[in-house]
């Protein structure tokens, strides 16, 4: 390719891209040249380190990625979802009670799902509890299902889940939901009003 | 690992609205650009919404894009432009590393004892500056052409040239020394 040409002989050497003759020559050069030689062996590393010390975000992100684009379309393309329609106050009121009442549904529920059904949060730390175990879904005797807002930042829903002692056990499904879960069910019960009053974090509070 | 033959066609696709097909480019692209976004910003909060930036912009803009630069190199520039924003934007500067490199010339072969351990190359790419980070990151990881590095960061090929033979002499040293302190250990024991 043209616009490989100014590119580091090394590197078209390691991806077998450099002309068999200037191979050649490579290859006896590396042999009496340690300083190339070592070069080389730099240059080889570079090509298989990922250097990324964070893992993807995946479903989380695209999560994120869907919602803000339904937000960006107009209103006529968007999917009709349950949390566009004008909820009346005692509605949210009545869905925050179901949701405290059908809590040992939920933890049966948790305790019953598959260990391959868990969803890891792909911002690693950002949902790792302090002295949280590492199964929290077994331990988990409380849940709540909700929707972050779209325009939540990666950084605010950390602070949420850990101003909360909430750990993500489930989600996003295809409209966005996510399934949170507390160690108790009082620890559930306090953090519902602090969702409540996190408009700009968690759009949605669903009864299931 | 992403198909550089597909993305211009879902590209496509995105221009006209399909949001499956911004799903497929965000799967097939969407690690390698925040690796590379983590050259630039270590936080991952800030890595997860400059990731998010993007894609949205690639859904914003993919009726804009003409074609005349790779639609990895495309992406991987806005990419680019969204890191450094962030970077400008930080309410206490990060300090970039000292780079001067010592006269000595690096050994040849405790670098090359270093490159052993596993850990000591991404203790060495951490004291680089996000700038040599990102050069390296792109022309070998994965594997750009200067021409197209020089356009995703906007500057010179020969400013990409620099960086990146500047960065492999930081990584040299770095390595040298690393390997050094190694003999040094093993034959004190």
């Amino acid at each position: 390719m043209a616009d490989r040409e100014d590119d580091d002989p090394l590197q078209a050497f390691v991806r077998g891209r450099l002309p068999d003759a200037e191979a050649e020559r490579l290859g006896s050069d590396l042999a009496w040249d340690p300083h190339l030689a070592a070069e080389h062996r730099l240059v080889e590393a570079l090509n298989h380190v990922d250097p990324a010390p964070h893992p993807f975000p995946g479903a989380f992100g695209w999560a994120r990625l869907s919602r803000a684009i339904d937000e960006e379309r107009p209103a006529q393309e968007r999917p009709k979802a349950l949390w566009r329609r004008q909820v009346p106050v005692w509605q949210a009121a009545a869905c925050i009670l179901v949701v405290v009442l059908a809590l040992p549904m939920g933890s049966q529920w948790i305790t019953n799902t598959p260990d391959s059904a868990r969803f890891v949060p792909a911002t690693g730390p950002t949902t790792a509890q302090p002295g949280a175990s590492e199964t929290p879904v077994q331990q988990a005797s409380a849940t709540v299902r909700i929707v972050f807002a779209p325009t939540a930042t990666a950084q605010a829903i950390s602070d949420a889940l850990q101003a909360t002692d909430a750990t993500i056990v489930d989600g996003p499904s295809a409209i966005g939901f996510f399934t949170l879960a507390f160690a108790t069910d009082d620890a559930l019960a306090a953090a519902l009003p602090q969702f409540a009053d996190m408009p700009a974090v968690i759009e949605l509070i669903d009864p299931q | 690992m992403s198909k550089p033959d597909d993305l211009p066609f879902l590209i496509g696709r995105i221009a006209a609205g399909d949001k499956r097909a911004m799903k497929a480019f965000y799967e097939a692209i969407g690690p390698d650009i925040h690796r590379f976004i983590q050259t630039r910003l270590r936080d991952p909060h800030e890595a997860a919404d400059a990731l998010q930036e993007t894609m949205l912009d690639v859904w914003r803009q993919a009726e804009r894009f003409e074609g005349r630069s790779s639609a990895r190199t495309w992406v991987f520039a806005i990419a680019r432009n969204k890191a450094v924003d962030r970077i400008r934007k930080a309410p206490i500067a990060v300090a970039e590393p000292d780079e001067t490199i010592a006269d000595d010339r690096p050994n040849p072969h405790d670098s090359i004892e270093a490159l052993d351990d596993a850990d000591a190359l991404h203790r060495c790419m951490g004291t680089l500056s996000q700038v040599h980070r990102a050069a390296i990151h792109l022309a070998y990881f994965q594997d750009i052409s200067y021409p197209q590095i020089a356009a995703i960061e906007a500057c010179s090929v020969g400013t990409v040239k620099t960086r990146v033979f500047h960065a492999k002499r930081l990584l040299l040293h770095c390595l040298s020394h690393t390997g050094a302190r190694l003999r040094a250990q093993a034959l004190s024991k």
